[in-house]
Parts: structure tokens; C-alpha cells; sequence
């Protein structure tokens, strides 16, 4: 096998912070190649190197053996190199052909040619065996298909060796699977694959050989047939880490109910109903976790538990007192925390500092308010004690929140609503875009609440993280609750059929 | 029936000044630049047209020099909000408050309230076209009009066309929607919001024309009394599509011709009338907002 591309002492410097050091990796022509490494290590500063996005500030990449020198995404496509980012760069308002082709519309005559564009890309689709409708808007379809899209906008610029970032940290474990084996055949089809990830379970899945980065380092390079998940983690942290957190050794759920729901239903703006009678309970001291395909209801339940959407039919309870469509500042008042599904969008104000984040929502506990005044020296020291407690890592501590990785801001989260006493948690996708290290503290802390005798609401996409800490799970499906499984008795497969729409058997 | 026909007539009349203004808007507003300076660019185009007229004589040189003096007045705009990043609002508010200032002080200098044509009048400008004059109704309504409402009407399938079918009408779009998705493909974003607010200058410079030259012949400051407002209000209802942004704008364009007309009517109650256009648009807003959320069960939306 020959060597497509790679990359010589590369090194990467913004101002003093020296974000790659003399990167040497090589990626030989037809391989999945993984790049793993915490958030933070730099891995998506090599790739944005790779990508003509950065210039190195030193070193030099080498393509078929000859050096490049890429000042644009374009000098990178034009050499055959693609990327698909991790927030994805399509138009909403257009359909998928329309972003496929953008930037190289088919013309005739200083007009459009659609039939022809729309030719081309249905051909396209055949050649690589994605399932996709050219005709169809990105604002109507998945976040899977717009995965694919964003593949297929690179494969029709004719690239050899296609670059992901984090791809599958927005999609749901059926999506994951398809990307896999959409990458697989690519890989068949005479592509080189070099993804960026900290999922160590699809790494072992996918890849041929894995290079490991840590603090803009290469630590190692191993072949993944040699190696396994644990060891991957160990390079990756620096220290043994538990990859799943187990929810065994801690007391028995108490008989006493903290939460009911009872038959909720609600609907969506064109006045379709989308949440059926919904029904739950968590008792006092337990993990309920909700699994399901995402878009099944799931993210318009959250929203109507933590209060930013109103019910058509049905109560909530909480230790007998009515919540029905009470608001945010209610349920917080009354004992329920809330770790929003999308930190930065409901979890956190991006402009303001730590210590206001700290306080959010929170304005007449721990003091920090007078009359109305808020006082600064009491949030900064409330800030602190979040921060040493909580082992969030930051630059500077009492600056704008945005300067920290996705797992420390979910931290700043997770301390605010923990040291506000909650009766119940709804944690919503707790460890989205978060690290290893952070997930399994946050993992733990969200069993040492539930040990503590509190109630846990758990919503979650990754069907690992329900299976391990959950004491029951209850399974949506088409805004509906189809079934309800002992993770103990229950196996993955059982609760992915359930997730699929298959029949409510197993449940109790 | 010559009271219905006057009114669609009117209507047609009222509306080429707001549908000039908001078929020079859409493309602004799916760029995703809010151009307030509508209204300035107008009243400059209306001005411009009938000083250069004035002066010189010659009604193509006003109708040359107004539509110059919009591109300019849309280039300082955009070198400001875009290549300089100012904020849009301010910027544009500047444009409306001193086109309104430099008029008044040239009208000041001539020491007159306005400027009134004298070699022409406006029923020189209306074209009566051959054979559709004679369709009873139909032609009182569609014939009679001046130029510039022709080329109007031919335009909106052109912008529509210019939209959705060309390539530059992608872009524009692209830019608004997603910048980033834009920058990937390495498309020159200024340079699109640019072209934007200069078409958007274009179509302004024919309202302000259509709105003085052509219609009355006459001058006065602040004659344009907010059309480019509600042409915002019409680009807005009709979220920059150009055939539903059509429909608002004559919407609005109805809503004035009943107002004059049934101030002719009024005798001393007539000035009542004239708060027809703004109470038809408040409802028409109140209306469209009620519809979008009316199934809404999301809070704060």
C-alpha cells in the first residue's frame, strides 16, 4: 500500500499557544484512518491544516510524496482532499440537489438547468448507494441525510481522500450504523477515509489504523487490529479511565414517587398532534431513562417537562403538586434542575460570563442577589467553589463562558442545577459533544444524585448511556411511550426493536 | 362601476411606488441585510429625477441622474454596513434623515416649498396602449399607466426568474441563510451583499421616479410619507418571496387608492380616510404573525 498523504513536522501556532507540535502522521491510499484525542488535543486544528482552512506555521504536507501548499478549502479540493465538518454547512431553504451542486451549478444559457442538475445527482446517489431524495428540502430531513448530503457534496467534487469530523456525534446509533457502512463501501470504492472522533467504539469498528493525539502531540500510532478500546482511552486521557459507569452498587429505589406524568399529549405548529398520552413515573432514588430514535417525540417531551412548550391534555406532577405548564422559573423554584438538550442554545448565554452563568436561573439562592442587586464578590466565589468541585477547566475564570470545551460547559450546567437541591434532574443528552474524561464524571455525579435518594430523569440518544445507569427504561416511539424494559433483563437488540416500532413485548 | 374601476385603477396606481420598493428589498432581505434606507433611496430618486428635469429640461437626463444618484447613495450604504460591518439600522436611518435634509435645504436655496415641472405635465407620461383601452373595465383599469408601471410588472417575473433560476439568485440566498456554507464554497459573501443593495438602489431610484416625475410632475420634501416602510412591511409578510411580497404591496396599493378615493367623497371628514393604508397594514401584520403562530404551543416564539 502506498501513502496517499502526510504530513511532515507540522506545527501550528496561534500567537504563544502552540496548538499542534511537529505532527508527523502518515495515511496510507484506501484506509479508514482514525484521529483520536480528547477535546482540545488539536485534532481539528490538523485537520483544518489538512483542509487549507489554517496555514502551518511550519512542516509541510506532503500528497503522492510532493509537497502542497493549500491556502483555501478550494486549493484542498482541487488536490483531491474534501472535508465534512461537524456542524454541517448546508441551506436549509434548498433542497439537497440545489446543495450538492452549490458553487457548481450546471448552466444553460445564463439560467438553471435543474433536469440536468437533478440528473446528475440522482446518478450520484446510485454510484455510491446512499438512500436519498435529490428533490427533497434540508429543512424537512434528517440530521443522518444531511450527513450524507455533505458527504455527497464532496464525492461530486471528485475527491480521493475524504476528511470527518466528529461525524457521528449528532446521530442516533441507526444513523451511526449507516454512516459506517457508507464508509466502508467508500472505502471499497478507492477512497481514503481519515476521521476524527473520541468514540473509541467505532473506532474498533471502522478503522484500519488509529493515530492517537494528546495535547497537540502524536503519542502513537497503532494499527487497530492491534489494540483495543481500553488502551485507546488510556493513550488518549493519560490515566486509566471506566468507560462505562455502572449503575449496581448503590441503594434500591425508595417505593415513594417524586414525578408523574399523566397522559400528556401536545402539538406542533401545523396543529398535528405529536406527543400521544404520554405516562411516567420515577420513583424517589431512581434513573428513569427514555431511549428512542431521535425525532420520535423526544426532544418535544423535554420541552414540555422543562416548560418552554405548553400541553394540550394530560398533568405533571411533581411529589403531588401540580407543574402542569408551569414556567422554567416555577419548576426550578420547586425542585426540578434541568440540563437542557442543547447547552448553548437553552443552558448558557454564550456573551456573559462564568459567574452570571453560574447563577442563571438562580437569582434568590446562595445569596447572590440583594433586592434585586446582584452581588458580584458572592457570585465569583460561588463561581469558584463550582469550579474546584466540579473539576472545570478553565483559562479564565471569571471571562465569557464560550472559552470553554463542550464537556466544561456542560460542567458549569450540571454544577448549577446540582448545588440548587433538586428533588428531580431531567437530563437531557447530558454527555452530547463531551469527552471521554467529562463523561465519566458526569456520569458519575448524576448516580451520586440518584444515591442520594433524588429523581432522575434521563433522555438520551446514546443507547449505552440509558442501558448503564438507568433503573428502567421506558422506550418512545412516534410520540409515544411503546414499552418499558429492565435494563438488567433487557438486552441492546431487545430495546432496538422497540425503538424500531416493533411490537411492546418484553416490557412489564 | 366608474368608482370600482377608479379604485383598481388607483390601486394599480398607489402600488408601483411599494412594489418597486419591495422588489428592490427581497434581494437585500435574503441576503440578510435589513435595508431601512428604502424610503431615503426613493425620496432621492423622486427628488433627483425632477431637479434634474427641472433644470435641464429633459426628462431622460432626470430619469438617468436619479437612478446614478441611488447606485451611489446604495454604495455608501453597503461600504458602510458591509465592508465596514456598521450596523445596518443606524446607517440606514442616516440615509433617510439626510436625504431628507439635503432636500429641504436645496428646496431652501430655491426658495420654494417644491419644484414643480413646467414644459410637461403628467398626462404626458401615461401610455394608452392600442386596443386594450377599449376592453370595457379591463382597460380603464390596465391602460393609462406610465412606463415605469409596465417595466414594474414585467420585472416581478423577472426578479422571480432572477430568484430562483440564476445563479447569482442562489448566492444571495446562500449568503443570508448560511454564511459559512457560503465562505466554504469560497463565494466572495461581500461581494453578493453588495449587488443586492445596489439592486435594491435600482428599484428605488424607479419609485422615487414613478412616484414624482411620472405621476405628478412635482416635487415636495418627504413625499414618499413612509411607502418604503410599508414596503418593508409587505417584504417582511411575504418573507421575501417575490410573488407573495407582490400580493402585499397591491394589498397596500388597494388600501391607499380606497382612501383617496373615498376621501373625494368625505367632504370635511376627508383627512379621516387617510388612515386607511397604516390601519390596513397593522391588521394585515396582526393577521399574517396570528396565522404563523396560531398552532404554537412553544413559548416565547
Amino acid at each position: 500500500m502506498s501513502i496517499i498523504i502526510e504530513t511532515k513536522k507540522l506545527t501550528k501556532k496561534f500567537g504563544d499557544f502552540v496548538a499542534n507540535s511537529k505532527i508527523d502522521i502518515q495515511v496510507e491510499k484506501q484506509e479508514i484512518k482514525c484521529i483520536v484525542g480528547e477535546n482540545g488535543a488539536g485534532k481539528s486544528t490538523l485537520m483544518n491544516m489538512l483542509y487549507g482552512v489554517y496555514k502551518p506555521t511550519s512542516g509541510m504536507i506532503l500528497l503522492n510524496g510532493k509537497e502542497i501548499v493549500m491556502n483555501s478549502p478550494t486549493d484542498a479540493i482541487r488536490n483531491g482532499i474534501g472535508m465534512v465538518h461537524q456542524h454541517f454547512k448546508l441551506v436549509p431553504s434548498l433542497t439537497v440537489y440545489e446543495n450538492i451542486l452549490l458553487g457548481s451549478e450546471i448552466t444553460k444559457r445564463g439560467l438553471i438547468d435543474r433536469r440536468e442538475e437533478i440528473t446528475k445527482v440522482k446518478k450520484l446517489i446510485e454510484q455510491y448507494q446512499f438512500q436519498i431524495d435529490p428533490m427533497e428540502k434540508i429543512q424537512n430531513i434528517s440530521v443522518g441525510l444531511c450527513q450524507q448530503v455533505e458527504i455527497l457534496k464532496m464525492l461530486y467534487r471528485n475527491v480521493d481522500i475524504l476528511i470527518l469530523d466528529e461525524p457521528t456525534a449528532v446521530l442516533t446509533p441507526q444513523e451511526v450504523d449507516r454512516l459506517m457502512e457508507n464508509l466502508k463501501a467508500l472505502k471499497k470504492q478507492g477512497k481514503t477515509i481519515i476521521v476524527i472522533t473520541h468514540k473509541l467504539r467505532e473506532v474498533m469498528y471502522v478503522s484500519d489504523s488509529v493515530t492517537v493525539i494528546k495535547s497537540g502531540q502524536v503519542i502513537g500510532n497503532v494499527k487497530t487490529k492491534d489494540t483495543n478500546e481500553t488502551e485507546l482511552a488510556q493513550m488518549m486521557v493519560g490515566r486509566d479511565v471506566v468507560l462505562t459507569v455502572r449503575n449496581e452498587s448503590g441503594p434500591k429505589p425508595r417505593e415513594e414517587e417524586a414525578y408523574r406524568v399523566e397522559g400528556i399529549c401536545t402539538v406542533n405548529d401545523s396543529n398535528h398532534e405529536i406527543l400521544h398520552n404520554v405516562s411516567l413515573y420515577v420513583k424517589k432514588g431512581e434513573v428513569l431513562g427514555i431511549a428512542g430514535v431521535e425525532g420520535n417525540g423526544q426532544s418535544e417531551l423535554i420541552k414540555v417537562l422543562t416548560g418552554v412548550m405548553t400541553v394540550t391534555k394530560g398533568k405533571v406532577l411533581l411529589g403531588g403538586k401540580d407543574m402542569t405548564n408551569a414556567w422554567p422559573d416555577k419548576l426550578r423554584k420547586f425542585g426540578i434542575g434541568i440540563i437542557p438538550e442543547d447547552r448553548y442554545a437553552q443552558g448558557l448565554c454564550k456573551e456573559m460570563t462564568i459567574p452570571e452563568n453560574c447563577i442563571a436561573g438562580y437569582f434568590d439562592t446562595h445569596g447572590v442577589c440583594n433586592k434585586g442587586v446582584l452581588k458580584s464578590g458572592k457570585m465569583k466565589q460561588l463561581c469558584d467553589d463550582y469550579i474546584q468541585k466540579y473539576d472545570i477547566r478553565v483559562s479564565d475564570q471569571y471571562g465569557v463562558i464560550s472559552q470553554l470545551s463542550g464537556g466544561n460547559a456542560q460542567k458549569v450546567i450540571i454544577a448549577r442545577e446540582f448545588e440548587n437541591n433538586p428533588d428531580l434532574i431531567i437530563a437531557c443528552q447530558p454527555t452530547r459533544g463531551v469527552d471521554i474524561g467529562s463523561i465519566e464524571f458526569i456520569h458519575r455525579q448524576l448516580l451520586a444524585l440518584r444515591n442520594a435518594g433524588k429523581a432522575v430523569l434521563l433522555i438520551s440518544s446514546e443507547l449505552t448511556e440509558i442501558m448503564s445507569l438507568s433503573d428502567r427504561i421506558v422506550v418512545m416511539y412516534k410520540g409515544g411511550i411503546i414499552g418499558e424494559v429492565d435494563p438488567q433483563a433487557a438486552s441492546a437488540e431487545e430495546i432496538g426493536l422497540l425503538m424500531a416500532g416493533a411490537g411492546a413485548k418484553g416490557g412489564n | 362601476m366608474g368608482f370600482i374601476t377608479g379604485i383598481l385603477y388607483d390601486s394599480v396606481y398607489h402600488a408601483i411606488p411599494i412594489l418597486l420598493c419591495v422588489l428592490g428589498g427581497i434581494f437585500a432581505y435574503k441576503a440578510n441585510v435589513l435595508n431601512i434606507a428604502l424610503e431615503g433611496m426613493m425620496l432621492a430618486g423622486a427628488f433627483v429625477s425632477v431637479l434634474v428635469s427641472f433644470k435641464t429640461e429633459n426628462v431622460m437626463l432626470g430619469y438617468i441622474a436619479a437612478v446614478v444618484t441611488c447606485l451611489a447613495i446604495g454604495l455608501i450604504f453597503a461600504f458602510f454596513g458591509v465592508s465596514c460591518k456598521g450596523n445596518v439600522i443606524v446607517i440606514g436611518l442616516a440615509v433617510n434623515m439626510s436625504i431628507v435634509a439635503i432636500a429641504g435645504f436645496v428646496l431652501q436655496l430655491m426658495n420654494s416649498a417644491n419644484i414643480k415641472l413646467g414644459f410637461t405635465n403628467a398626462a404626458d407620461f401615461k401610455i394608452h396602449i392600442p386596443i386594450i383601452k377599449n376592453i370595457p373595465i379591463l382597460g380603464g383599469i390596465i391602460s393609462g399607466h406610465t412606463i415605469i408601471t409596465y417595466i414594474t410588472f414585467v420585472s416581478i417575473v423577472l426578479v422571480w426568474i432572477l430568484m430562483y433560476r440564476t445563479k447569482f439568485g442562489i448566492y444571495v440566498r446562500v449568503v443570508g441563510e448560511n454564511e459559512d456554507s457560503a465562505k466554504s464554497l469560497g463565494l466572495n459573501t461581500n461581494k453578493y451583499r453588495y449587488l443586492a443593495i445596489l439592486l435594491g438602489s435600482f428599484f428605488c431610484a424607479l419609485a422615487g421616479i414613478n412616484l414624482a416625475l411620472e405621476r405628478m410632475t412635482i416635487f415636495t420634501n418627504s413625499m414618499t410619507a413612509g411607502r418604503g416602510f410599508i414596503a418593508i412591511a409587505a417584504i417582511y409578510c411575504g418573507r421575501g418571496d417575490p410573488l407573495s411580497c407582490t400580493f402585499y404591496a397591491l394589498i397596500f396599493g388597494l388600501a391607499r387608492a380606497l382612501s383617496v378615493n373615498l376621501s373625494l367623497y368625505a367632504g370635511a371628514a376627508a383627512a379621516v380616510f387617510d388612515v386607511i393604508p397604516y390601519v390596513v397594514m397593522s391588521i394585515v401584520l396582526t393577521v399574517v404573525s396570528v396565522i404563523k403562530y396560531r398552532n404554537s404551543r412553544v413559548r416565547g416564539m
